[in-house]
C-alpha cells in the first residue's frame, strides 16, 4: 500500500481537529491543562520513584503489588484488584497512582 | 529554537536489562477516561497497547469495550485479541507544555498479557527520534514535525 503523504494544509487542520477535542475533553474534565500537566508531572515523579528505589521496595514487599503515590507508598496487595480498592477507598482515584508488581522472579520480557 | 523533547526513563538503575519507559496521560474519547500511563517504549510493537494493568487503573472493562470490535494480534506468545478505541496521548515536554498524539488505542483484558506493561509502538515512535543512553541515564524522545502542539508524520 503507497503511504499517503499529508500536505502543509491538512496536517493543519489534523492538528487543530485534535487540539480542539482535547480542549472539549479538558472541558468535559472540569480540567485546565496546568492541572493536567502537574498530574501527570506528578504521576512521572511517583513512577520514577518506583524505578529508583525498585531494589528496596523488592526487598520490603516482596511479590506485592504497591501503590506510589506523591513519592510515598500508600498500600500494598498481594493482587491489583485489592491494591486498587484499598487506594479507592483513600478518597484517591486509582488512575493516578503509580502501581506495580514487585515480582522476586521476574518473567524474561520480550516484547 | 530546540525542537521540543519528551523525556523518558530507565525503570531500574541497577539492572542491566532495565526497560524505558514513559508517562502519558490517555484519553479514550468514546468511554470518557483521562487518566495517567506509563508505557513501555517498545519499539518492537506495531501499535500502541493498553495492557490489562492500566485498564484496570482506569476503569476499562470488557462490557464496555466489546461494542467496537476486535483486531487480532501476534505476539511472541501466539494470536491476541484487541479492542481498537480511539485515543489522544498527552505528553509533558520538557519545557512543561503538553504534546498531543491521535491514535487508535489497542486494548486487550486478555490474562496472556497480564503481567506486560502497556506498549508505546511505533505509530507514535516513527514519527519521533529516539535516544536511549543508558550509560547517561537519559531518554528522550523528539518528534520530528509538531504543528500547535500536536504531533503529527513527518
Amino acid at each position: 500500500m503507497p503511504i499517503r503523504k499529508y500536505d502543509r494544509a491538512e496536517q493543519v487542520a489534523e492538528a487543530n481537529r485534535i487540539r480542539e477535542e482535547f480542549e472539549r475533553g479538558l472541558a468535559a474534565n472540569n480540567k485546565t491543562t496546568e492541572e493536567l500537566l502537574d498530574d501527570l508531572r506528578q504521576f512521572s515523579e511517583d513512577c520514577q520513584y518506583l524505578g529508583y528505589n525498585w531494589d528496596a521496595l523488592l526487598k520490603r514487599f516482596p511479590d506485592l503489588w504497591v501503590a506510589v503515590y506523591r513519592a510515598e507508598v500508600i498500600g500494598t496487595a498481594p493482587t491489583q484488584q485489592a491494591l486498587i480498592k484499598q487506594v479507592s477507598d483513600q478518597g484517591i482515584r486509582p488512575g493516578k497512582v503509580a502501581m506495580k508488581f514487585l515480582n522476586t522472579n521476574p518473567p524474561l520480557l520480550v516484547v | 529554537m530546540s525542537p521540543v523533547a519528551i523525556q523518558g526513563y530507565y525503570l531500574s538503575r541497577s539492572n542491566p536489562l532495565s526497560p524505558l519507559y514513559v508517562e502519558t496521560t490517555v484519553r479514550l474519547t468514546r468511554l470518557g477516561v483521562q487518566d495517567t500511563v506509563d508505557f513501555l517504549i517498545d519499539t518492537g510493537a506495531d501499535m500502541t497497547c493498553l495492557h490489562p494493568q492500566d485498564a484496570a487503573r482506569l476503569g476499562v472493562s470488557y462490557d464496555r469495550i466489546q461494542p467496537m470490535g476486535s483486531v487480532t494480534s501476534v505476539g511472541v506468545g501466539g494470536p491476541l485479541e484487541y479492542y481498537r478505541e480511539e485515543a489522544t496521548l498527552i505528553f509533558r515536554d520538557q519545557d512543561d507544555t503538553e504534546l498531543l498524539f491521535y491514535c487508535h488505542i489497542h486494548i486487550s483484558l486478555s490474562p496472556a498479557v497480564a503481567e506486560l506493561p502497556s506498549l508505546l509502538g511505533r505509530d507514535f515512535l516513527n514519527r519521533c527520534s529516539l535516544l536511549a543512553d543508558n550509560p547517561e541515564n537519559q531518554v528522550l524522545i523528539t518528534p520530528a514535525n509538531t504543528i500547535s502542539g500536536v504531533i503529527l508524520p513527518a
